[in-house]
């Protein structure tokens, strides 16, 4: 991924290629400058070495969940005041309790509504 | 599978797709000639969706010249830009399940497509997909997702709702709200969709239970499960046929 100056940075962590592809055609018209991983550990790693704007992340992926990979990114300096959007299946208190608790900034319910994600990433990162 | 629960039967007129095109003097229509005309639709959907983009980066810049200028009062433009970006969601979210349908010759890879369709863009906590075997008029379960524990048995074609759509190749909705279900409970589904293949039932996509924070299938859902309908069963039966070659390939002659 080639940074463009000015343009803000996404991350997107999710091991599902379905919801990726949903989730770049919805901000790809945002002008971001979109990088993906595939699960929790190479959501961490891209994240150190890009150092996204935002990430949004999933909850249930193989390797390192995101709750996990959210406690490994607060830990680190350099990513601890990254905004992270938590994407998750599960609308109940609890899981949101437990995206707070690990640090995320926000979070947003599947299935994805483009309006409330939009709306959600350009309330911090800026129109 | 026991009684079926009552619900609505829909069976509705839709535009033109694969199963629209004419049939051969046979009374067939070649494979083939459906998943060209598959083809045809993902790409005419990616084309509006290309459109919208367009009309979406001109409205936003509309929307900026029109804030920059004072003019914030300009609520019909603001409502226009907002209808539009919904638009582009749901015709992004067609797109992209008619895309992933396409992407692979691989049995497993097209149901986890189906999977992750159904999980990811309907929002489903429960689901299963069954084949149908016309030899012996039997509906197997190929592929599920959700309660470990549920227990799916064969189906006879024709029996409970699931069996029926077989049978008829209608769709089955009874949208009462997740909660109110078991878990894992087939005679109980939300919705049963056919897999159709030549206007017939390849199998038929159960959904047995919504995620927790959506009560209802929405105008989007019903669009993504007709596409389903049409465009999966197709995928499967192109994937077996690949096998199929495939494996007759690596007989010796």
């Amino acid at each position: 991924m080639s940074k463009n100056r000015g343009n803000k940075t996404i991350l997107l962590v999710d091991d599902s290629e379905t919801v990726l592809m949903l989730e770049r055609m919805i901000l790809k018209g945002g002008s971001y400058e979109l990088a993906t991983a595939k699960d929790g550990k190479e959501g961490v790693a891209r994240a150190l070495a890009l150092r996204p704007d935002l990430i949004l992340m999933d909850v249930i992926m193989p390797m390192m969940n995101g709750f996990d990979a959210i406690r490994e990114l607060r830990r680190r300096p350099e990513t601890r005041s990254i905004p992270i959007l938590i994407v998750t299946t599960k609308g109940e208190e609890e899981s949101m309790e437990t995206g707070y608790l690990s640090g995320c900034s926000d979070y947003i319910t599947k299935p994805i509504d483009s309006l409330e994600l939009l709306t959600k990433i350009r309330s911090f990162l800026g129109k | 599978m026991g009684k079926a629960p009552r619900g609505t039967r829909i069976s509705k007129a839709r535009p033109k797709t694969a199963r629209d095109i004419p049939a051969t003097p046979g009374g067939l229509v070649p494979v083939h000639t459906q998943a060209a005309a598959v083809d045809g639709e993902s790409q005419r959907l990616r084309h509006r969706v290309a459109e919208l983009e367009k009309k979406l980066e001109r409205l936003q810049t509309e929307l900026s010249d029109a804030v920059v200028q004072g003019s914030v009062g300009d609520r019909l433009l603001a409502q226009q830009f907002v209808a539009m970006e919904l638009q582009h969601g749901d015709l992004a979210s067609l797109y992209v399940a008619s895309t992933r349908l396409q992407a692979t010759l691989k049995k497993q890879e097209v149901l986890a497509a189906i999977r992750e369709i159904v999980i990811n863009l309907i929002g489903v906590e429960e689901m299963a997909v069954f084949e149908n075997h016309p030899r012996t008029s039997t509906l197997s379960l190929i592929d599920y997702y959700g309660n470990e524990r549920a227990n799916h048995s064969n189906i006879l074609v024709g029996q409970g709702a699931i069996g029926r759509v077989a049978l008829t190749g209608d769709c089955y909705f009874h949208d009462l709200k997740g909660t109110e279900r078991e878990p894992g409970n087939a005679n109980m589904p939300t919705a049963c969709v056919p897999l159709k293949v030549d206007g017939v039932a390849w199998g038929v996509i159960v959904i047995l239970r919504l995620l927790a924070q959506k009560d209802r299938l929405v105008a989007l859902d019903y669009q993504l499960l007709d596409l389903l309908s049409n465009q999966a069963g197709i995928a499967l039966h192109c994937a077996e046929l690949s096998a199929e070659r495939s494996a007759a390939r690596e007989i010796p002659a």
